[in-house]
């Protein structure tokens, strides 16, 4: 199901015209409705991210005309644009609820695929450890410099030791995973 | 592979990939909400830096491309809606690294050209991302509204072309300082190990 659903929007690329956009939408909303799945049909990002797009599409038939009147052609082009959007929310938010960190793991060991697995398990448990290591990087820069922006005047420090710490909990990590015997 | 060599390929894409990944799900995210210019170049750029350290610390094939692959599923679980067009970011610019790093090793010279050609994946990003979200037919209308601006603006037809080369350029400098900062990142690690 998900594989035809990503090859109806992957043809939707590759076309302008209504008579193909039309009823891809049409498909997608009847299967959201049908499957119980409306929030499929939410916008992604919330309505704040689309208001642009949407006064754009609403005044492209004027911009789009010789001396800013109303043109059936920019009406054409921006409906078209319209269901462009339509059809892209609906696969941005099939793929958003189709995947989770647990079961794309339970996936990997399913297909015993135990390297990927063993990765993507290190990856999540440093994943913790990283966001303290910012917090506690831009303490110091506070109290260093007395100002919580230092980084922003001295990126080039910032950077190199967000990679120094990666690079020294990736030795911590490399010799424990050594000395224990695990099996990668 | 030797076993502290696997040992250190699956730490290397764990760590620097989950690094990378935090960063564009937190600070990408941020930076993508307040709509701050040049905003792909910099997480571009930031992610170099973390692919040559994390090159430098497993010099081996394909360990950036396996750091990009796990960035990748940490931004999936991270804040913010907008996941898609960031992944596919991740994905290119850990292909582009490791093109770079395989034709031309670990060195100064590398990791300067991988940083510059990384930064540089933000501009046909914007317009397949354009191209994906809206069809092809949008830059048809966004030639005809530049056109009806400059002439209502008194500029001339081309005068776009300006704000295109501001734009490139602009990516060009983010891609010459992060160069800079990976280089003399990769250069201070390896001094310390």
């Amino acid at each position: 199901m998900l594989l035809s659903f990503f090859i109806l929007f992957f043809i939707s690329l590759f076309f302008d015209a209504l008579y193909i956009l039309i009823p891809i939408s049409a498909l997608f909303s009847f299967y959201s409705f049908i499957s119980g799945k409306k929030y499929l049909l939410k916008p992604a990002g919330g309505w704040k991210f689309w208001i642009v797009p949407l006064i754009f599409i609403f005044l492209s038939p004027f911009f789009l005309s010789q001396n800013f009147s109303y043109s059936k052609e920019g009406l054409l082009k921006s409906v078209s644009i319209f269901f462009h959007l339509y059809i892209f929310n609906f696969a941005f938010n099939l793929i958003n609820d189709s995947f989770s960190p647990y079961g794309l793991y339970a996936l990997l060991e399913k297909k015993n695929m135990k390297k990927a697995a063993s990765s993507a398990f290190l990856a999540l448990a440093y994943f913790s450890r990283f966001k303290r290591e910012i917090e506690t990087l831009n303490s110091y820069c506070a109290l260093y410099s007395g100002s919580k922006f230092y980084f922003i005047k001295k990126p080039s420090l910032f950077f190199y030791a967000l990679a120094r710490n990666a690079f020294s909990a990736a030795l911590d990590l490399s010799r424990l995973l050594y000395l224990r015997k695990i099996n990668i | 592979m030797k076993y502290s060599e696997r040992i250190k390929f699956a730490v290397s894409a764990a760590v620097f990939g989950s690094a990378w990944g935090a960063l564009e799900a937190f600070m990408g995210s941020y930076l993508h909400m307040l709509n701050i210019p040049f905003r792909g170049a910099i997480m571009a750029g930031i992610a170099c830096v973390l692919m040559s350290s994390g090159r430098a610390f497993a010099p081996y094939k394909f360990v950036t491309l396996s750091a990009a692959s796990v960035a990748c599923l940490i931004k999936l679980v991270g804040i913010g809606a907008f996941k898609l067009g960031p992944m596919a970011g991740i994905l290119i610019e850990g292909i582009i690294a490791e093109i770079v790093f395989l034709l031309f090793g670990l060195n100064s010279f590398s990791v300067f050209t991988a940083s510059f050609a990384v930064c540089f994946e933000g501009i046909p990003h914007f317009f397949i991302t354009s191209w994906i979200m809206y069809g092809g037919g949008i830059f048809e209308t966004y030639l005809i509204v530049i056109e009806k601006t400059a002439s209502v603006l008194g500029l001339p037809k081309d005068s776009y072309m300006a704000v295109l080369f501001l734009w490139i350029a602009g990516h060009a400098a983010a891609g010459f300082f992060f160069g800079k900062v990976s280089s003399a990142s990769v250069k201070k690690l390896k001094n310390e190990i």
